[in-house]
């Protein structure tokens, strides 16, 4: 393998984690963006949506169109009462507790995910026919574009959610300014919930998609939690674009550490580039859109 | 009021008296596994094989006449509940030897234990070094050892590995190892097997193990031209890394894995790559493929309808069931032969020259506390959706 492919094949695979960690990445900063909470159970929400869809094709026999559609409503409705249960009964909260709160929504996502799936890796069929494409002498594994497709996309669907659509708009409000929002006639309480719901079904999708490639696990969430929250406030908290970003340097910073240096020193070398972007620049590299 | 004095009186007495009668009539062995948490679907197969060799001695009248009680605990392979768990085996309880615990740590963790209470303990720990380093250790100090491993290990299977490496005439290892204990030690002896047997160490590559995506480390190792690849890595990780493996372009590199991954469904979630991937299994796991001549042959095949009979249905592993079966079964026959005393149990075990057991036949000594010899084992090979033996 020659020194450029093998260069190449280190960037995609950051390429290819740092999709992954996008995807919790930019429902994190979507619910930020309308709600102010800082939602750690995120992770959780990709990790039901591939194993709702694993039981829906092992256990139902589902094809995997129905299985991608069951497991994104599944956990858009968790998503939702998560919102109501833990978030909309408490009212205005102090930023600690409502942190606080979603780590422990967190923990017992994780632990209904033990009861039921208990601690084995699963798997699902692949989505595109399973492949490798050749680029430059290095491999992209075929069933990683949909991953990094729908990344891209949804950031898309979502800048055009917040710039130009009335309920983008006003959930946007929502976080500036939520005695504003009320006297202006947006239902505070419902922007939340319904971020918390296309969060979560943003989510599933990426969860499933992940999935073939990557296996799914009761804990798989934590680690891309980490990453993809780290991502989104590299990006810029709030920033839908950014934490795409985000997420994709999370990926290329892991993948060229293991590259270049050794793969041990990964995390160090990620959280090393975390701390200097918040000292150099806190807002994060693409400014939250005011 | 007097009356009711009374009979409380008995029902103590009575629940007194059946206490400690239990404890005078019976043997008790414990049995510490991690039956729920992380891994835990391998301590229900140890635990029904023990439960087997206990119903069976107990069938025979027990050993001289005294029936033989398992007390089962889960550790949920938490190092630290595995401590609590052999402290109320060992005091309260007051068991002659345990069966388990299962992860490395929670082995390691309880020794102390054991020895200050001398009660020999059975785990399952692959990764554990009881015989690369507690024995040497132990021998020069003059000390007695209570833990016993009954696996292969983590140094004799990448022994057997290389071995079939090197006569298959492959050269050039790289190793790729999750970052962890047992991956340290796998590497270790890769090292040391390799320098035995002549191969080179092209590539050394670490894993962590909660990753999605391996392609850097592997695409490493196919630029420094390695021929074959080893790893201590299970389940979902290493299947990731043979689906890695095959991306780059290296799917006809043997890669070596952990004898974890001896399961049918390790074998679904590799899909359709399951070509050249390899582990090492003792003689339980390929039964079938023994010669008849081959003693070891008819003793598994009782083993096994032994405990479909008791149980109705086969484990979901037999390589776990047979190592919790051993475990009991090991302690059944020493205090057969020696009673009940902790030292002694583990002197005699010491001396066990061909210990016939369901998964191999075991030989202890005070520098081997595994027992399974490079012949009682064999590279296995994936065939048919199943596990076969490898030539």
């Amino acid at each position: 393998m020659s020194t450029l492919s093998l260069y190449v094949q280190f960037i995609i695979s950051g390429l290819t984690m740092g999709s992954i960690y996008a995807m919790v990445g930019i429902g994190f900063s979507f619910i930020y963006r309308v709600t102010t909470v800082l939602n750690f159970a995120q992770g959780e929400f990709l990790m039901l949506g591939g194993m709702v869809a694993v039981t829906m094709t092992s256990a139902c026999g589902s094809s995997p169109a129905t299985a991608f559609f069951v497991g994104v409503l599944a956990v858009t409705m968790v998503g939702m009462v998560f919102h109501f249960g833990g978030i909309r009964i408490l009212g205005k909260a102090e930023p600690v507790r409502m942190i606080l709160i979603t780590i422990a929504g967190s923990m017992f996502l994780q632990g209904i995910a033990y009861l039921i799936w208990g601690t084995d890796d699963y798997t699902l069929p692949p989505f595109i026919e399973a492949g490798t494409i050749n680029v430059m002498g290095a491999s992209i594994n075929s069933q990683v574009l949909p991953v990094f497709g729908a990344a891209i996309i949804i950031s898309a669907i979502l800048k055009f959610f917040f710039d130009k659509t009335i309920w983008g708009k006003a959930s946007a409000a929502c976080a500036e300014s939520y005695e504003a929002s009320m006297l202006l006639g947006i239902n505070v309480d419902r922007m939340g919930m319904l971020s918390f719901a296309m969060s979560a079904g943003i989510g599933a999708i990426g969860g499933i998609l992940i999935s073939p490639v990557a296996l799914m696990q009761y804990q798989k969430g934590i680690p891309l939690a980490i990453k993809g929250i780290a991502g989104a406030v590299i990006g810029g908290l709030g920033n839908v674009w950014g934490a795409l970003l985000g997420g994709l340097i999370m990926g290329l910073a892991e993948a060229l550490s293991a590259g270049f240096i050794a793969s041990y020193l990964t995390d160090v070398v990620v959280f090393v580039i975390l701390m200097l972007v918040l000292f150099l620049k806190p807002e994060g590299l693409l400014r939250a859109k005011a | 009021m007097k009356k009711g004095l009374v009979i409380a009186c008995c029902a103590l007495a009575l629940i007194l008296i059946g206490n400690s009668s239990y404890a005078a009539d019976t043997i008790k062995l414990g049995a510490a596994y991690g039956l729920t948490g992380t891994m835990g679907w391998i301590g229900g197969d140890c635990v029904n094989g023990a439960k087997l060799v206990v119903d069976q001695i107990n069938a025979k009248g027990g050993i001289k006449g005294k029936k033989v009680e398992l007390e089962v605990y889960d550790t949920k392979n938490n190092p630290d509940m595995a401590r609590t768990i052999f402290e109320k085996l060992i005091k309260k309880d007051k068991v002659v030897a345990i069966c388990g615990p299962v992860i490395t740590q929670a082995t390691q963790t309880v020794m102390p234990l054991a020895e200050k209470y001398k009660v020999p303990y059975a785990s399952v720990s692959g990764g554990f070094e009881v015989n690369a380093v507690i024995l040497p250790e132990y021998k020069k100090a003059g000390k007695k050892c209570y833990a016993w491993a009954l696996t292969i290990g983590t140094p004799r299977q990448n022994e057997v590995k290389t071995i079939w490496l090197a006569k298959k005439g492959y050269k050039k290892l790289g190793n790729i190892e999750p970052l962890s204990q047992m991956g340290d030690l796998s590497e270790v002896m890769y090292e040391k097997w390799a320098k035995n047997y002549g191969l080179e160490i092209v590539a050394k590559e670490k894993i962590d193990e909660k990753g999605t995506d391996f392609t850097t480390q592997m695409s490493k190792i196919k630029a420094a031209g390695a021929d074959c690849i080893g790893t201590m890595a299970s389940g979902g990780p290493a299947t990731i890394l043979v689906k890695n493996r095959d991306q780059v372009g290296m799917k006809e590199v043997p890669m070596m894995t952990s004898d974890a991954n001896l399961s049918k469904k390790f074998i679904d979630l590799l899909g359709e790559n399951t070509s050249n991937v390899y582990t090492v299994a003792a003689k339980i796991q390929y039964a079938s493929y023994l010669q008849d001549s081959d003693p070891q042959k008819k003793v598994i095949q009782d083993f096994q309808e032994s405990f479909k009979k008791k149980f109705g249905e086969g484990p979901k592993s037999w390589f776990f069931a047979s190592v919790g079966y051993d475990s009991a079964l090991m302690f059944v026959k020493a205090i057969e032969a020696v009673g009940t005393d902790g030292e002694k149990i583990r002197d005699w075990l010491e001396k066990q020259n061909k210990f016939q057991g369901a998964q191999a036949c075991y030989t202890w000594s005070a520098l081997d506390h595994r027992g399974i010899g490079v012949d009682q084992a064999s590279v296995m090979k994936i065939e048919g959706g199943d596990w076969v033996p490898a030539n």
